[in-house]
């Protein structure tokens, strides 16, 4: 596409600067650059794969309304992750007009963890099921997680954030981000001590 | 030096930002520290199978969808709505402001002694502001 090979070499943060000056192809370019990561936060912080298209969806447009407010030189990355993740939380409070907590553990009593649905985060049907079963474990394990600390070990270990970025992107003190890691990682550390090899970790491992 | 105390250090070692002084203190520690080894090894392995998740990819088309909203709402024009709306809200209260006046100079011409300097404004700026209205 004659786009992607325009807009090729040029930072995000240009092609912001760019967007915010009414360039719509060049907003398109960032799009296309963060479809996958935004989609997939909004995602893995859902867990159903409609809601997470359309707080995507909704995050785009609100990035590209506050394009008016990006600071020239400011980082766009945890600027958009910011917007996305503020999003995906608002759902989350509204979802079903329930009071859910964001900090304690969701899957705190059994009676809850019945009434939520099966986390389905899978974008290749075709894989198989042997590797499924771990991969699943793992992602059930990080839903059960309260969904402000699903955020920081999901900006950390699969956007590969610093601790710097992270408390850009949920507006925390640095030590308040030190501390949700740990709190977060001691808990799936114990959930995922189970785990067998030949799962998702094997496959990690592997690549 | 106690666990509790080098727990944020032994998370940085993990995530490799220490530095040299930090770095040895953590390997001081966890050669002598069997849980402490246990957890960090066990904050590797959270590391692994998470960054280890199948990558995910946006549905298909879905850009396209972005951009078809993007566009409609950049084919807006919305200075236009924002300046009405602006202007009509300057409308109303220049409206309420006279009413407002037009009031006050009512009550000074009904309560104030007749013939007296303050009546006679009144009514003069009362006339002014009917025929002003009036228009």
């Amino acid at each position: 596409m004659s786009v992607a090979r325009s807009w090729a070499g040029l930072p995000d943060e240009k092609l912001a600067e760019l967007s915010a000056a009414g360039d719509t192809d060049a907003f398109a370019e960032l799009v296309r650059r963060y479809q996958d990561r935004l989609y997939g936060l909004a995602l893995r912080l859902t867990g159903d794969r409609q809601e997470a298209e359309d707080v995507a969806q909704e995050a785009f447009i609100n990035i590209f309304r506050a394009l008016g407010r990006y600071r020239r030189g400011e980082r766009f990355a945890p600027w958009a992750y910011k917007i996305t993740s503020n999003l995906c939380i608002d759902h989350l409070r509204r979802r079903r007009g329930q009071v859910v907590s964001l900090d304690a553990p969701s899957g705190a009593d059994g009676e809850e963890d019945e009434q939520r649905p099966i986390p389905d985060w899978s974008s290749s049907p075709e894989k198989v099921v042997l590797e499924q079963e771990g991969e699943q474990q793992v992602l059930q394990a990080i839903d059960e997680l309260p969904p402000n600390y699903r955020l920081v070990v999901l900006l950390r270990h699969v956007d590969d954030m610093t601790y710097d970025d992270i408390a850009a992107v949920t507006g925390l003190p640095l030590g308040t981000v030190k501390n949700r890691l740990f709190r977060a990682r001691e808990m799936l550390r114990r959930k995922l001590s189970h785990l067998r090899q030949g799962t998702a970790e094997a496959r990690s491992v592997s690549t | 030096m106690s666990c509790a105390d080098l727990m944020e250090t032994l998370q940085m070692y993990v995530d490799g930002t220490t530095d040299p002084e930090e770095s040895r203190r953590a390997e001081d520690h966890l050669a002598e520290c069997e849980d402490c080894r246990h957890r960090v090894e066990g904050w590797r392995r959270v590391a692994r199978v998470v960054a280890g998740l199948e990558p995910v990819m946006a549905p298909e088309g879905f850009a396209d969808r972005v951009m078809e909203s993007i566009r409609r709402e950049a084919a807006v024009p919305r200075r236009v709505a924002i300046h009405d709306s602006h202007e009509s809200l300057t409308v109303s209260w220049t409206w309420a402001a006279a009413a407002g006046l037009m009031i006050a100079l009512g009550l000074v011409l009904w309560l104030g002694p007749e013939g007296s300097a303050a009546a006679n404004v009144a009514r003069g700026l009362l006339q002014f502001l009917a025929s002003l209205l009036g228009r």
